[in-house]
Order: structure tokens, then C-alpha cells, then sequence
């Protein structure tokens, strides 16, 4: 009686034993099913969106967003922009441009090349936009286009992910002889 | 009375247990941030095309004589306003000279230029259709609070930004002998104030 009686206690613990480890796998196995995938591929790249608006002495067309892009990365990829300007004084002026301050900018990462028919008005990185670009002469009641380009360099460190660039442009003009 | 290996059965469960809901409330976790965060303020702002010339001039002017210029002005501030006109004349001339003014759109403007000049449809204050002020220079609004309010203080327009209107200012010399070997300057001007 005694031996029959160890004997099933011995049986009932390996069956305990046997049943927390198969139950120990099975939990482990849900919670691994169960996990939140990490997020696939690279993080997101830079979002860029160029603005004008009208000045008392300068139609500008569009007014608002003129070039715009999103998930920009040091992948070759420009992002292309035109905007008319339109002297609408009576005379003749030179027009600078640059680019407002905006909190969250890409100075520095983001290259900005200006052209019009009249030669470059500016190329640099954005943070070198803030000065005055080389002046651009308009006749008076005449317009001139202005073609934008912007994109990141091959060799760009890493510091752009996820950031954005709104650049809202200023004019300075001033009446000029001729 | 309870038996060891049930107490351990369910040690390792409770492990198991703290662990799940560990590992379960981890996985579900989310947090969101805002970085850089930053304040300014609204602008108002209007400016106009005469790029510091001047609109209106009469030389030697003889009675019925007149000068007609067109002005466009720009709401260039971020803040809804509306606007009042008013101005500054000086001189004895200024009671003999009638000025009119205009309000409407230019579609080709080019200061001070009216060739593509267009006047509202709406006759405002019963003088024709886009007239805003009809009168003598001398009784022009002096002040903001005595302004005309553009267009009419019954509708007053409400500026945002990028918001252009033209305007056509006529001025003309009566016919008043008095008014012989007079002179007479003037300042227009419009003035924005956010609602």
C-alpha cells in the first residue's frame, strides 16, 4: 500500500512538471506570435513645401505653395517649382529674394538652386537662403519666371528623417533707373 | 493543507502571469511627442504698388482740368482685417479740387496706370457703381475713426492675406476763380486693423 501510494505521487508530480512545461511553452509561444512587428524599412525622409505670396509691388503666381514634396532623401531625387513674378509698379526694379525663418528647417541638408532667364539667382543650402539672392530685374509691368529646384546631396548625413521644411519666401524690391 | 508542488505550480504561473502582462502591456504601448513647438503671432499688414511714387498731380491746372490715377493695394498680413481710408490735405487748394474714388479690380495693373482697371458693380453709396467717396479733397476723412470704411460701412469687407483691390482716384479743379494761383498737397491712406 505504502509503495503504491509513493509510486502515484511520483507519477502526479511528472505529470505537474510535464504539464507547467508544456503550458510554460505554450504561453511563451503565444507571446511571441503575439508581439508588435518592428516598423519594416528605412524612417521617413523630409517633407519640403515652398510658399509665395504677393507683395504691393509683386504679382506673384501661384500665390501659396509652389513646389512641394514629400519623403525627400539624399537619393538624387529634385523636387522642381516655378513661380511667375510680376513687377506691377510703374518702374523698374530689382527683386531679391529669401527665405523666412520657419522652426522646424532643413538648413544646411536642403540645396536650393534659383534660375531665371536672366541667369542664377542663387545655389546653396537652404540656410544661406536667408540672405538676399542676387538681384532680378523687371521691367515695369512685366514678368519674369522664376524656375526652383531643391533636393539633398548623395553624401547628406543622416538628421533629416522625419523633418520638414516650410519656406515662405520674401521679396525686396527696389525701383532701379533704365 | 497545500501541497509543494502546487505551490510551486503556481509560483511559476504567477511568473508567468507577470511576465505576459509585462511583455502584453510592453508590446501595446504607444507614446506620441511634439517636438518643437513654437509661437508667433498673427501680422497685419497692407501695402500698395506706387513703389514710392506718387498718384495724383495738376500743373498749372485750369478749371475742369482733372488727373486720374489707379492704385492696387495688397493685404499682405496673416490676420483677418478690415480696412478704412482716409488721408491728409494741405493747402488752400484743396476746396476747390473734387476728388472721386473708386474701388474695383485691375487686371493688369501697372502704377498708376487705370487701362485695365475694372470698377466694382455694387454702387455703394449711390454715386455709381464702385464709388466709395465723391466730394471735395478738403472733406476727404482726416482720421481712421472718420475713415471711409472699405467698401462701405454698412458691408465692411473683410481682408485676408493676399487680398488685392484697386483703386481709381480722379481729381478735378472747379470752376471758381478763386481758386487762381492756389496749391494743395495730399496723402492717401489705407489702414488695416485685424478683427
Amino acid at each position: 500500500m505504502i509503495m503504491g501510494s509513493q509510486g502515484r505521487d511520483r507519477g502526479t508530480r511528472i505529470a505537474g512538471w510535464v504539464g507547467l512545461s508544456v503550458g510554460l511553452a505554450v504561453v511563451m509561444a503565444a507571446l511571441y506570435a503575439w508581439r508588435v512587428a518592428s516598423a519594416p524599412g528605412p524612417l521617413l525622409g523630409a517633407d519640403v513645401m515652398f510658399t509665395a505670396a504677393p507683395t504691393g509691388e509683386l504679382e506673384v503666381s501661384p500665390v501659396g505653395r509652389f513646389l512641394s514634396g514629400t519623403d525627400l532623401r539624399p537619393s538624387g531625387r529634385v523636387l522642381i517649382g516655378m513661380l511667375a513674378v510680376r513687377n506691377q509698379t510703374g518702374r523698374r526694379l530689382a527683386v531679391q529674394l529669401r527665405a523666412l525663418p520657419n522652426p522646424d528647417d532643413l538648413d544646411g541638408i536642403l540645396w536650393v538652386e534659383i534660375t531665371s532667364p536672366q541667369g542664377v539667382l542663387f545655389t546653396g543650402d537652404l540656410g544661406t537662403l536667408r540672405d538676399w539672392t542676387s538681384p532680378l530685374i523687371v521691367r515695369r509691368g512685366q514678368g519674369e519666371s522664376l524656375l526652383f529646384r531643391a533636393w539633398m546631396p548623395p553624401q547628406t548625413p543622416s538628421g533629416y528623417e522625419g523633418d520638414d521644411a516650410a519656406v515662405s519666401l520674401e521679396f525686396l524690391s527696389k525701383p532701379v533707373g533704365g | 493543507m497545500v501541497r509543494r508542488p502546487v505551490l510551486l505550480a503556481l509560483a511559476v504561473a504567477g511568473v508567468i502571469a507577470a511576465v505576459a502582462v509585462g511583455l502584453t502591456s510592453a508590446a501595446f504601448v504607444g507614446t506620441t511627442s511634439n517636438a518643437g513647438d513654437s509661437f508667433t503671432t498673427g501680422t497685419v499688414s497692407i501695402t500698395d504698388n506706387d513703389a514710392g511714387g506718387s498718384m495724383l498731380a495738376l500743373s498749372g491746372a485750369k478749371p475742369g482740368n482733372s488727373d486720374t490715377s489707379c492704385i492696387k493695394v495688397t493685404y499682405t498680413g496673416s490676420v483677418d482685417s478690415t480696412v478704412r481710408l482716409y488721408g491728409a490735405a494741405a493747402g488752400p487748394l484743396a476746396p476747390f479740387l473734387q476728388l472721386t474714388v473708386t474701388r474695383g479690380m485691375d487686371s493688369s495693373p501697372s502704377f498708376d496706370g487705370c487701362a485695365n482697371f475694372t470698377a466694382d458693380a455694387t454702387n455703394y453709396i449711390g454715386s455709381g457703381a464702385g464709388v466709395i467717396y465723391s466730394g471735395l479733397l478738403s472733406a476727404y476723412p482726416s482720421t481712421y475713426g472718420s475713415g471711409i470704411v472699405d467698401p462701405v460701412s454698412g458691408s465692411p469687407q473683410t481682408w485676408t492675406t493676399s487680398e488685392v483691390h484697386s483703386y481709381k482716384f480722379v481729381v478735378s479743379l472747379n470752376n471758381n476763380p478763386a481758386a487762381q494761383g492756389l496749391s494743395a498737397t495730399a496723402t492717401f491712406t489705407w489702414e488695416a486693423r485685424n478683427l
